[in-house]
């Protein structure tokens, strides 16, 4: 079995001259939940777009399932559920006609499914009421049962809390985590919200102007979003250099007003303390800090990650 | 495909469109007979409450089956372009090819249906209401279907392609009505004055259906009555229908949603 269920090489996308996607090198094993997070604009539903075959790529390599040739490729899709931006659906139908539709054309045996996927969305209930007059909200869900039928391998969700009140938002979270963790789905997640990304992502990629800024794990990101320490010292640079050769630190930035950020800060409290009255410098404020994804996205973003 | 279809069958069964539609135009037919029945007993030496003259009013205007069948196609295909269902199969691996083939399986379908459940209607609603000659004309109204059924399909093939490619229904319709009636008619004038044109838009069947079907109420001429026309009837259609879905294939390889 592949360890892969998505990998990209340079996959670019071009809309006659704007780039939408430039060179894209983005990686999914299986039984990940991958965040996608980006600006809009950034590049995030022309990746999911362009997995899922809504849209040509310009150049570049997909692979799907180890699959990478046209034919394949297609049959790879098979095992997917996706739900980009609007789902789709027949409004004249009823929430269980519409199921019923994507049952058959997805060839899945059995009408318990349709049944299955509407319970574990909270749609079971009102299955019988037509889609035309579905909030924003319940559409969300209509979609990604729709995405859920015949329990697909690799979910592709954009966006998926939008319009989603707060106890919706709680449960379409722990849903995903259920179905990740129960069943071995991999999911791709695109989400503006970054602090509910946070709660669920195993994996980020960092995407802005169409490209990718970087592909990191949760771990990976716990470390070096963990702790960072803001002392206001009396002489940053003295304090930097006595980092440096004393604790072999060399993980800081130097800030204005006196401030020096020690990022990455494995000591405890007292050695950042004691380093600076060893050497008769003068602390007038030690913090510690812990960086959230959002401000870790905004220093990447910003072109500041690579201090971090 | 196979898959596909059937959901899209599901869902033409399921929709309103083909009930209407199939409704209207039965209605229509029936209406007409009514009509027809009514006048016959009001008006003295009403010369129209016949069964003759009722259906030859379809013999003499082959062209409405055409008109009828891509108004099918259209109403089969709108709703998955207002909704983003086709994104949907996209991504669940049926390709675009796939798509428009069975789509136009479906609307043949469909629109056969509704023509068989039509011409019932309208054939028995005219025998049991209106006065029935000794010979029914009902060969010439048959053989007529079948010969512009091949051509009928070529332009529901056409209308299924436009209405994929274009996103606005409008345009889709612009398109079909320049492709039907308005190039066949540049090239007839043309072909006035330069024998090509006259050649080429021979074999276009809104112009052989204009001129080679002449029906009136003591007169029968149709093309297809001879072999020559039959043979025209259908060859158009099915060129109609390679060159229609050559390019509809083409074309929506490269459709992006």
């Amino acid at each position: 079995m592949n360890e892969y269920v998505a990998e990209t090489k340079n996959l670019t996308k071009y809309y006659h001259d704007t780039c939408a996607l430039n060179q894209a090198n983005i990686s999914i094993k299986r039984g990940e939940i991958y965040g996608l997070v980006g600006d809009n604009g950034a590049g995030k539903s022309t990746f999911l777009k362009l997995l899922s075959g809504q849209i040509h790529p310009t150049s570049g390599d997909l692979t799907l399932f180890g699959q990478h040739m046209p034919q394949k490729l297609m049959q790879a899709r098979s095992r997917m559920g996706v739900l980009i931006e609007n789902p789709g659906f027949y409004p004249q139908l009823t929430i269980e006609q519409n199921m019923e539709y994507y049952r058959i054309q997805k060839g899945v045996p059995g009408k318990d499914s349709v049944e299955e996927a509407l319970k574990i969305t909270g749609l079971l209930h009102i299955r019988k009421k037509r889609c035309k007059g579905l909030s924003l909200g319940m559409k969300q869900r209509l979609g990604l049962a729709i995405a859920l039928l015949g329990v697909p391998e690799f979910l592709l969700l954009d966006e998926p809390i939008n319009g989603l009140d707060p106890s919706g938002i709680l449960e379409m979270r722990n849903l995903l985590l259920k179905l990740n963790e129960e069943k071995n789905i991999t999911i791709l997640i695109s989400s503006h919200i970054l602090s509910e990304l946070e709660q669920i992502a195993t994996v980020y990629g960092f995407l802005k102007n169409g490209y990718l800024l970087q592909q990191i794990t949760a771990e990976q990101l716990r470390k070096k979003c963990s702790d960072y320490i803001e002392i206001l010292v009396s002489d940053p640079e003295q304090y930097a250099v006595l980092l440096e050769q004393k604790l072999h630190h060399g993980d800081y930035q130097i800030l204005p007003d006196r401030r020096i950020h020690i990022l990455n800060a494995d000591e405890t409290i007292d050695t950042y303390s004691r380093l600076a009255s060893d050497a008769g410098l003068q602390i007038m404020k030690l913090t510690r800090y812990r960086q959230s994804l959002e401000d870790y996205y905004m220093n990447l973003k910003n072109g500041g990650a690579k201090t971090c | 495909m196979l898959n596909y279809i059937k959901s899209e069958w599901y869902q033409v069964l399921h929709s309103k469109n083909i009930y209407i539609m199939t409704a209207i135009l039965s209605g229509g037919t029936l209406l007409m007979n009514i009509i027809l029945c009514i006048s016959r007993n009001a008006i003295t030496d009403f010369p129209y409450g016949t069964f003759r003259f009722s259906l030859n009013t379809l013999t003499a205007v082959p062209s409405t089956l055409i008109i009828l069948g891509a108004v099918v196609a259209a109403c089969v295909c709108t709703e998955d372009l207002k909704n983003g269902v086709l994104k949907n199969a996209v991504s669940y691996g049926i390709s675009r090819p796939a798509i428009l083939l069975s789509k136009c399986i479906i609307s043949l379908a469909a629109a056969l249906i509704t023509m068989i459940i039509t011409l019932v209607i309208y054939i028995g609603s005219a025998y049991l209401l209106l006065v029935n000659p000794e010979s029914l004309p009902l060969r010439e109204l048959l053989t007529g279907i079948g010969a512009v059924l091949p051509c009928a399909t070529a332009f529901m093939v056409l209308m299924i392609v436009l209405r994929l490619l274009c996103l606005k229904e409008m345009i889709a319709v612009i398109w079909w009505v320049m492709i039907y009636y308005l190039i066949p008619m540049i090239c007839f004038f043309v072909g006035l004055k330069v024998d090509i044109f006259e050649r080429i838009s021979e074999w276009m069947p809104y112009i052989f259906l204009k001129t080679g079907v002449m029906v009136t109420m003591n007169n029968y001429q149709c093309l297809w009555d001879t072999s020559e026309g039959l043979t025209r009837c259908i060859v158009a259609g099915f060129i109609g229908i390679i060159v229609f879905l050559t390019f509809g294939v083409w074309k929506y390889r490269k459709q992006e949603f």
